[in-house]
């Protein structure tokens, strides 16, 4: 597979935030071998390994980040660096001027994928649509073989959440592209000209979803998805009725030609008075989102990106998007 | 020039496919689907749907037809697309490309390239004659281009270097314009225009200890090897009387690896007890020298810049026949 070719500049996460610690950790991303670490003012340091210290790379045993029984094993008898070391790392930072732009947000390392500075910050999360939430959400990431473009059209090819994932509704799935350059400008997470988005709406659920939703106390009446994506991730609001329930966050980590890790983060907003009842909500909410995400990774696990793909009407948006996505490769 | 020679090429083991269960192939460097339908058919097609590229190998065998796990989109046994849920017009290009496959021989057999230029060949031995012979089936995997290992029946040489046959006179080894022996009624049938043979004619043979010691006599030992493509028949002759014949079947995994399917069929005699000896022998036999085949393809290097000489006619023939049927239209 070769769709490591076109990624577009964005941000990317490069691992949870706390895989990173004062011991530098080795990191395939973007088909480059990095290596990250923190410095002793937490600041932290992305560097390509080639411009990576020799003597340092051979004093230090490196961890993969996607290794998670070894960084479990990491966490338990996490490494000390010698002061040595120590002071070699940090004078690297100051000296070494072919760093990547790396910011930490939302339990996040975010880096960018270029030398020139960002063109837009790390988007906001939890939106504003959020006026109140959970500050603890859950998150977990799957390792793909799908491209970073797959990955982040899924949520457009509404199709597939009828085939796949079985959900079915009184009336169809309704699909409105987002203008941004209109009435939604103030919705965009990044600037309007690296945005795209759509809003799904469907009515109260039916068939076997609607009678397991029924008795669990899920279903409603109008459902709608707020989804506001930038050139390699996505922020989506669920509503229920209009009253927004969660938010989740979908981005992605290119490690190679073969492999992205897609990593979701969803956080719960505070809809009632009652805890419990949130906490029984996000709790099923949790439950029908990890299942969901099961779904699609068998798919994503062997997938072939078509060259020449054959498309129906309920394409439309997919092929809006994927315009968008090759717009925004050739930034 | 295409990688493989246009021909008929062993897929999988026919007994491997179940009605209704999606199989997995590796061939051609490439990844397959197959399965089997309710009226017995083999249906076999490249592994992602033309849509999306999800892997059909995830999707169910539904009324003989594969289902998309990604959107439902259905595959007849020929590949056309014949349901998209909630759409009422399919696209005209909406379909699998066709892979012409045969069951034979307990095999089931593809075309590498779009329509077969010729017929799958008929190894007679195992199909109408087959009470004839007494039948016996291995597979081996090879490391070693696919040429290579064809070109091995007709290495003359290797008969006396690898397998040990001691000659007191010359090897030699003749062009067959024709069928050897059109008196022998279960003679394997290749289509004209995809045939290249030879006969190696061992004259003065001079057997082994173990061959004595199973009773075989005989001085003049000819192997005729009908080839077409992708695959051999070989029929062996001692003194003019037919032993055993071969079909060996190639299924080629990626550049470098493949299986060899081999097919031996040992002429009976009148004798049960000889029969079983003569099977045992020629089995052992058979085994023992694609054993030997096999670790020489494994060790061989290069195929670019071979050294050959006049005793190799079977093997420049063999490299033109082989190039003819890699060239592009």
């Amino acid at each position: 597979m070769q769709h490591l070719n076109k990624i577009p500049k964005s941000w990317y996460i490069a691992c949870p935030a706390n895989h990173l610690s004062r011991y530098p950790v080795k990191f395939e991303l973007f088909s480059k071998n990095m290596i990250g670490f923190r410095t002793k003012d937490h600041k932290i340091v992305f560097i390509d390994e080639k411009n990576f210290n020799s003597t340092i790379i051979k004093a230090l045993e490196y961890k993969h980040v996607l290794n998670s029984k070894i960084r479990l094993l990491d966490r338990i008898f996490r490494k000390r660096i010698d002061e040595q070391t120590a002071a070699d790392l940090d004078r690297l930072d100051v000296s070494c001027d072919k760093k990547y732009f790396v910011q930490e947000s939302y339990g996040y390392i975010w880096i960018w994928n270029d030398d020139r500075p960002p063109l837009f910050a790390v988007p906001t999360y939890p939106t504003k649509n959020m006026t109140s939430y959970y500050s603890t959400g859950f998150s977990f990431y799957d390792v793909t073989k799908a491209s970073v473009r797959r990955i982040t059209e899924n949520s457009f090819d509404y199709a597939h959440l009828t085939y796949l994932h079985g959900l079915e509704s009184k009336n169809e799935i309704q699909v409105e592209v987002k203008d941004y350059s209109e009435k939604n400008i103030g919705e965009s997470l990044v600037e309007p000209d690296y945005s795209f988005g759509a809003k799904l709406k469907w009515t109260e659920y039916t068939g076997v979803l609607g009678i397991v939703t029924n008795i669990l106390g899920l279903n409603c009446e109008h459902f709608e998805l707020d989804i506001n994506n930038w050139p390699s991730g996505q922020v989506v609001t669920l509503y229920e009725d209009g009253v927004p329930k969660y938010e989740l966050l979908l981005s992605t980590s290119p490690i190679n030609q073969d492999t992205t890790v897609q990593h979701i983060k969803v956080m719960f907003a505070k809809t009632s008075s009652y805890l419990l009842r949130d906490l029984y909500y996000s709790m099923l909410s949790s439950l029908q989102i990890k299942l969901t995400s099961d779904q699609d990774m068998p798919i994503f696990k062997d997938i072939s990106e078509t060259e020449n793909p054959i498309y129906v009407s309920y394409d439309d948006v997919v092929i809006k998007y994927r315009n968008y996505f090759e717009k925004m490769c050739e930034n | 020039m295409s990688e493989y020679p246009k021909s008929w090429y062993v897929a999988a083991k026919a007994c491997d496919l179940k009605i209704g269960k999606i199989e997995e192939l590796s061939l051609f460097n490439k990844s397959y689907i197959i399965y089997r339908t309710t009226n017995d058919e083999v249906a076999i097609f490249e592994k992602y749907c033309p849509h999306m590229g999800a892997a059909l190998s995830l999707g169910k065998i539904i009324d003989d037809c594969i289902q998309c796990p990604f959107h439902h989109w259905s595959y007849d046994r020929e590949g056309t697309c014949v349901n998209i849920p909630s759409l009422d017009r399919i696209p005209s290009k909406a379909k699998l490309k066709k892979i012409f496959s045969r069951e034979m021989y307990g095999l089931i057999w593809i075309w590498y390239g779009d329509e077969p230029l010729f017929e799958l060949p008929a190894f007679n031995a195992a199909l109408e004659f087959k009470n004839n012979y007494l039948p016996l089936r291995s597979k081996n995997f090879m490391q070693g281009s696919l040429r290579q290992v064809l070109e091995n029946s007709y290495n003359c040489a290797q008969f006396i270097g690898l397998h040990g046959i001691k000659p007191s006179s010359k090897l030699t080894i003749t062009n067959l314009d024709e069928y050897r022996d059109r008196s022998l009624k279960s003679c394997p049938e290749i289509d004209e225009v995809a045939r290249y043979g030879v006969v190696i004619d061992c004259p003065n043979l001079e057997l082994d200890f173990v061959s004595s010691l199973f009773g075989i006599k005989g001085s003049h030992l000819s192997i005729v090897v009908d080839g077409w493509p992708s695959g051999q028949f070989i029929t062996s002759y001692l003194d003019g009387k037919e032993l055993y014949q071969v079909m060996l079947g190639v299924q080629p995994i990626d550049r470098d690896t493949l299986i060899q399917h081999v097919h031996v069929m040992t002429k009976k005699c009148d004798n049960l007890l000889t029969d079983w000896f003569n099977y045992l022998f020629y089995a052992l036999q058979n085994r023992y020298g694609t054993s030997q085949k096999t670790l020489a393809d494994q060790t061989s290097k290069s195929e670019d810049m071979p050294l050959l000489t006049g005793i190799d006619l079977g093997v420049m023939e063999f490299s033109k026949f082989y190039s003819y049927w890699t060239r592009e239209e």
